[in-house]
């Protein structure tokens, strides 16, 4: 995996009841950017060879290196995906009783750009209604 | 067959709960330790009363620079996933926890900071 930085600007008072502000640099390190998303109400993949297919092109848009996609299908329906990236995983878990999917697309490095995975499994998926949040993981000073 | 979520709350409004651990500092030795790792994923599942399906998937991947070498696990469990990421330059550790049946993230929270031995652990919630 490998690190990005942030440079947040950060400004304090000096004192309590000083009005002079001043300005600090933090640079942050972090090892990876982490997505949550949930679609409901959207196309429901059952087929175990198509959502291959899906995740494959999901890891190409996002840059990534797969090194393996594994899914398991449960009966008598949803199933659990995973793709192993050289810059960690990208998991997808199917509820079609209950016509939710929850992603999780964890990734690092300037190389990599989940976001665009994201989009392209919104669009394969068109879910009705769309979250998600990012984390990032690892931060230290 | 999936197992639906046993939460108080309306199955249609809550689907799971992922716990997210980042833990730093950790045990140099058990962190490059693949046996470590697997037994790691064995017993989480014990605790949190999860059913493995499958072993789990362990490799290997090294960064380019050098930089972020380490062991990544994948373990499926009927109830969704438990996965993690480990640095080994940084001595630290991600771990993800999705499951849809509840369970006691307080106790697999410390028992991941006792095994991994970290010095410090920062926590995440969500309930999906």
């Amino acid at each position: 995996m490998c690190s990005g930085k942030v440079i947040d600007k950060v400004m304090t008072k000096k004192t309590k009841r000083s009005i002079q502000w001043v300005k600090e640099n933090k640079t942050k390190k972090y090892s990876g950017i982490h997505l949550i998303a949930e679609f409901w109400n959207g196309e429901i993949v059952e087929d175990v060879s198509k959502m291959k297919k899906i995740l494959a092109a999901a890891v190409r848009k996002a840059n990534n290196t797969p090194l393996e996609i594994i899914i398991h299908k449960f009966q008598p329906q949803g199933m659990t995906g995973i793709v192993l990236l050289a810059e960690s995983h990208i998991a997808i878990h199917t509820w079609p009783e209950f016509n939710y999917i929850a992603l999780d697309i964890y990734t690092c490095g300037d190389k990599a750009n989940p976001f665009k995975a994201l989009e392209y499994l919104k669009e394969e998926f068109h879910p009705q209604k769309f979250e998600s949040r990012k984390l990032k993981r690892g931060i230290v000073r | 067959m999936r197992k639906i979520s046993n939460f108080q709350f309306p199955i249609s409004k809550i689907y799971g709960k992922e716990l997210i651990l980042d833990l730093y500092d950790c045990d140099p030795k058990i962190i490059r330790s693949k046996k470590k790792i697997l037994e790691y994923s064995d017993r989480i599942c014990k605790l949190i009363k999860v059913k493995k399906y499958g072993k789990a998937f362990i490799e290997r991947f090294g960064g380019s620079s050098g930089w972020g070498e380490g062991y990544s696990f994948f373990q499926f469990i009927e109830e969704s996933s438990i996965s993690g990421h480990f640095i080994e330059n940084e001595n630290s550790a991600h771990i993800n926890i999705f499951s849809c049946k509840n369970f006691g993230d307080k106790k697999a929270t410390a028992f991941t900071k006792k095994f991994f031995n970290a010095k410090k652990i920062k926590k995440k919630i969500l309930i999906r």
